[in-house]
């Protein structure tokens, strides 16, 4: 109880992995205090790497090197199949009308296709 | 590898939250204000580079016509810097999309239109038909001036789109083979990756940039057309 007490105060750097989540839970969750959570982030990073005297390209290289990291993690997936040579269709709906589907030629999806379960537009 | 090579194309969802929205504010988020006469390295470069924007797009107009300077200025650095963003490995570049590009460029191509025809009628009409035409020819030349009037968003939005996607196809197709030849001949391969994989990229470079400046400048001659 007096963890989850002196939980709330810390700050995100301070929080221990494993409790992370309850700490999120316990901050403001409000539209406004989450907004606030993001601009006093930003304006810590901001203060403590951009807007220094003689200040070098490192503080936003950092920034685009985060959002490479980002977008690869969200097409990990794609690379991953791409990688291990896969080709997987993508859900169809019942009435015919596909969502983008690829093709292949691998016999697994030909069964499929005989057995009937899957439908190509 | 054939539809693996449209997949960078593919608007980025998390968890069926469209994430692309956090991509699209990404370049706003990084330029930075300040009310200081004197401030940092990041962003007296970027006060210097909107300064030179401001007097290389706006000097062409009438005080009329640089009304739209905030419009046109903030156009031009958020395309360029979506453009250069989409440069770096991995990421998503929103202005391959003809969907945002002609979300962009209808919406400036009709404001420079209906500006035209609410305040000079007559002189926005006058264009439809060039000086010194051979009187057989005037129907004729009245609606190809005017289905080039309605192609001109068009072309707007696709020249962007075009380029950058195709951009972004040739960068993904020569590195492929690149790597393919890393094991096949290292030498051909070194040879592909610099004078052919190194001079794409700094072209790309280059037209992230230039595409940015053709679609604000025709813009930007739209309006001049049909305001002064």
């Amino acid at each position: 109880m007096a963890s989850l007490v002196s939980l709330k105060g810390k700050k995100l750097m301070e929080v221990k992995l494993g409790e992370l989540p309850s700490w999120i839970l316990m901050q403001n969750s409000t539209p406004r205090g989450t907004v606030g959570a993001f601009q006093r982030g930003y304006d810590r990073y901001y203060n403590k790497c951009i807007n220094v005297w003689k200040g070098s390209i490192l503080g936003i290289n950092m920034v685009l090197a985060a959002y490479v990291v980002f977008s690869y993690c969200l097409s990990y997936q794609e690379l991953n199949h791409e990688q291990q040579g896969k080709f997987y269709w993508r859900r169809v709906s019942v009435d015919g009308t596909a969502h983008l589907c690829t093709t292949a030629c691998h016999t697994p999806i030909r069964e499929e296709v005989n057995r009937g379960r899957v439908f190509k537009s | 590898m054939n539809e693996n090579l449209f997949a960078s194309f593919i608007t980025p969802t998390m968890m069926g939250l469209p994430v692309v929205i956090i991509i699209i504010m990404l370049p706003s988020m990084m330029l930075t204000s300040s009310n200081r006469l004197l401030s940092n390295r990041f962003h007296t470069f970027q006060q210097w580079v909107v300064k030179m924007i401001t007097k290389q797009m706006m000097s062409i107009h009438s005080p009329k016509g640089q009304t739209w300077c905030l419009m046109l200025v903030s156009l031009i650095i958020f395309i360029g810097s979506t453009n250069l963003l989409g440069l770096l490995p991995h990421t998503f570049t929103p202005t391959t999309q003809l969907s945002m590009n002609l979300g962009m460029a209808i919406p400036l191509w009709a404001g420079t239109v209906f500006l035209g025809f609410r305040h000079k009628m007559k002189s926005t009409l006058a264009h439809f038909l060039p000086q010194g035409t051979p009187i057989p020819l005037i129907p004729m030349l009245i609606i190809i001036e005017t289905i080039s009037l309605f192609i001109q968003p068009m072309a707007l939005a696709v020249r962007l789109t075009a380029n950058i996607t195709a951009g972004h196809l040739l960068m993904h197709l020569i590195g492929g083979a690149t790597l393919v030849l890393t094991s096949i001949s290292p030498p051909t391969a070194m040879i592909t990756f610099i004078s052919i994989l190194v001079l794409l990229t700094i072209l790309e470079f280059a037209v992230a940039l230039i595409q940015a400046y053709v679609f604000t400048l025709l813009v930007s001659l739209y309006l001049q057309i049909d305001n002064t």
